[in-house]
């Protein structure tokens, strides 16, 4: 049992094939992919599946109902900035921004109730909104995003 | 930061919104303007937007039913106690109660002094990214129609 990548990068493709028998748990598939492809796992196992469902993480990898063992897949690079930390990570280019910010709060380890209230923005803290239910698309060079917490707006009290 | 609805409207921040889907122009009318908004549940809002005095005064922001563009409670979105804090949806006093909105403002006098709608490059993003994430983020807590028809 195994997954075949051919992901095409701005810096060239690579081939790399997951052999998935001895994995017992969907995050450990995924932490797979994230490390062996150099390419976010969620995503690539939605696409594997065609389904955006979220897995649970302890999920068994051999319930898992591939549709796809082989894929080829266009990646953009995203450097996601959350506080004082940044990393960049690939993810395909029909992916949703909505992969980024379920990436990043993985891997900058966020809770997940905060993790929901958290927005994605472009090129700095202060950037343009992104409406995460869009694509990420192609980009000619690293996409610059901020994971922020949106600061409290006041109001009146409820009435 | 600018003064002229026009510039406003043409920036590339406006735009961004627009082509994210966040927000779109149905119809301007002068001074007023016709916006969708949308919801993380995919529904649409629209938002009549006064925007005389553009730059000095707040926009008033209300909600107005799609084809007959009254402004009636049924046509505002609903949510949690935390939501009710800004969007007033009392048929007899429907407003949106934030400093940077102009019905906001005269329900709040000491608001005025703030002059929370200035502090800003572009007016009308600020006031369309504001009602955007109470729309979007969970802990602004709209509750999607879906759900409140399931209920």
């Amino acid at each position: 049992m195994k997954l075949e990548l051919d992901v095409i990068r701005i810096d060239g493709s690579r081939a790399v094939t997951i052999a998935y028998a001895d994995i017992a748990q969907v995050d450990q598939l995924i932490a797979c992919i994230d490390e062996r492809g150099e390419i976010d796992g969620g995503s690539i196992l939605s696409l594997a599946l065609e389904s955006e469902t979220t897995l649970p993480p302890t999920m068994p990898v051999k319930d898992l109902q591939f549709k796809h063992t082989s894929l080829k897949v266009h990646a953009a690079c995203v450097e996601v900035h959350f506080e004082s930390e940044e990393h960049r990570q690939h993810f395909p280019v029909e992916a949703r921004w909505s992969r980024v910010h379920r990436w990043a709060c993985r891997h900058f380890t966020i809770a997940h109730d905060a993790c929901a209230n958290l927005e994605l923005r472009l090129g700095s803290q202060d950037g343009p909104l992104l409406n995460e239910r869009k694509e990420i698309g192609r980009h000619p060079d690293c996409v610059v995003v901020w994971l922020v917490k949106p600061g409290p707006e006041p109001n009146g009290a409820a009435r | 930061m600018s003064l002229d609805l026009g510039v406003d409207l043409a920036s590339a921040a406006w735009r961004h919104g627009e082509e994210q889907g966040y927000w779109r122009v149905v119809e301007r009318i002068e001074h007023i303007l016709y916006v969708e908004t949308f919801a993380r549940d995919d529904v649409a809002y629209i938002l009549n937007l006064q925007c005389d005095r553009y730059g000095v005064e707040p926009i008033r922001g209300r909600f107005v039913d799609s084809p007959t563009r009254a402004c009636v409670a049924a046509a505002w979105p609903q949510g949690d106690g935390t939501f009710a804090g800004w969007f007033k949806s009392n048929p007899q006093d429907l407003f949106i109660c934030w400093p940077a909105d102009r019905g906001g403002v005269e329900h709040h006098a000491d608001w005025r002094a703030l002059q929370y709608w200035r502090k800003t490059d572009n007016q009308l993003v600020q006031y369309l990214e504001f009602i955007s994430r109470c729309l979007t983020l969970p802990a602004r807590g709209y509750h999607p129609r879906v759900q409140r028809l399931a209920s």
